[in-house]
């Protein structure tokens, strides 16, 4: 059975994440993981264990990446935040689960050999597939931008680097102030994606 | 902590290791680099291997308050302070130097004949 959170545990872990403490993240995944999941499982009873256990995660993990999104309605809403969050994201699997298995059954459906003799080349298949539209995905983006930092801060993104230092590194301006980084690590990212959109392309 | 809890926690570290805010991230590729497993791992931050999946779930030590994150992530959950500050580093420096190379393949990239059509106008004049 899962420990009760209390909101005085909750409002104190969330003041120590918006403030930056590296180890407060750790400390509220093992508070929320069990109470988050099992609310979670009861939401969605047909979804797979692993897959609630998933979407719990992931809404953990933007939280603790950018706690101040989770208190615009106020420190006390943060676990019905979380939960939302969470039911988000086990929604959105199965919806894509639900396309895949449909895709799936199309292919089978067009081909003469046994279900068993088929199931390798058809994981193969997809795999190819997926693997070979990122990468004309990427080598198309590239093509695209004029300019070496652009490309790099792009190159970042679809390798799914996320922290301001990283794209400030490439930017050449991490000796600035953090408030500084991060308005032009957005202004490089707004200019690229208003270059491809003008193209006719998005980075995500 | 219950087994549940415990099994949750490790696939919280597991998917915490695929985005670099995290310290996951950053012990994984240092022991992709090293070719290290996590035992290894733990034996050198003198740490027992049950407090790994707690240690990926850490955020990154900031640049600017890289000693005291690291202090503070030490003191917490009682590892060696110094292994971990060298591993961040060490990873940090290989991930930049990697990120510094990418812009050449980018020139060659571009440096391609231009289509008819992309011909600027002082290319023609």
């Amino acid at each position: 059975m899962a420990a009760r959170v209390t909101g005085a545990d909750l409002g104190a872990l969330h003041r120590r994440l918006v403030e930056g403490d590296p180890t407060a993240s750790e400390e509220a995944a093992r508070l929320l993981l069990e109470p988050l999941t099992s609310v979670t499982q009861r939401a969605f009873p047909r979804l797979d264990a692993q897959v609630i256990a998933d979407a719990v995660v992931d809404a953990l993990l933007e939280y603790f990446v950018g706690p101040e999104r989770a208190q615009e309605r106020g420190v006390e809403h943060i676990q019905a935040y979380l939960q939302r969050a969470a039911w988000r994201n086990a929604a959105n699997q199965y919806r894509g689960s639900k396309r895949r298995k449909f895709r799936e059954q199309n292919w089978l459906q067009q081909s003469d050999v046994p279900d068993v003799e088929v199931s390798s080349p058809l994981g193969t298949l997809i795999e190819e597939e997926d693997a070979q539209a990122q990468s004309a995905k990427e080598a198309s983006l590239m093509s695209l931008l004029p300019d070496d930092s652009d490309r790099l801060i792009l190159r970042l993104r679809l390798a799914g680097e996320r922290s301001t230092e990283a794209f400030a590194r490439a930017l050449g301006v991490d000796n600035l102030t953090i408030h500084e980084q991060r308005k032009l690590v957005k202004q490089a990212k707004d200019r690229i994606d208003k270059f491809l959109r003008r193209h006719g392309s998005k980075t995500k | 902590m219950s087994r549940t809890n415990q099994a949750l926690l490790l696939n919280a570290a597991e998917r915490a290791a695929q985005r670099p805010e995290f310290l996951g991230w950053v012990l994984v590729k240092h022991m992709a680099n090293c070719g290290i497993d996590s035992k290894a791992l733990a034996a050198s931050l003198r740490c027992t291997p049950d407090t790994m999946p707690r240690l990926f779930l850490c955020r990154r030590p900031r640049s600017e308050q890289f000693a005291q994150d690291i202090a503070f992530i030490s003191a917490r959950l009682s590892i060696d302070g110094g292994v971990l500050s060298r591993i961040v580093r060490q990873v940090e420096s290989i991930t930049a130097m990697t990120a510094n190379m990418l812009p050449e393949v980018g020139t060659l990239l571009a440096a391609r004949t231009r289509p008819e059509s992309e011909t600027s106008v002082d290319d023609r004049a």
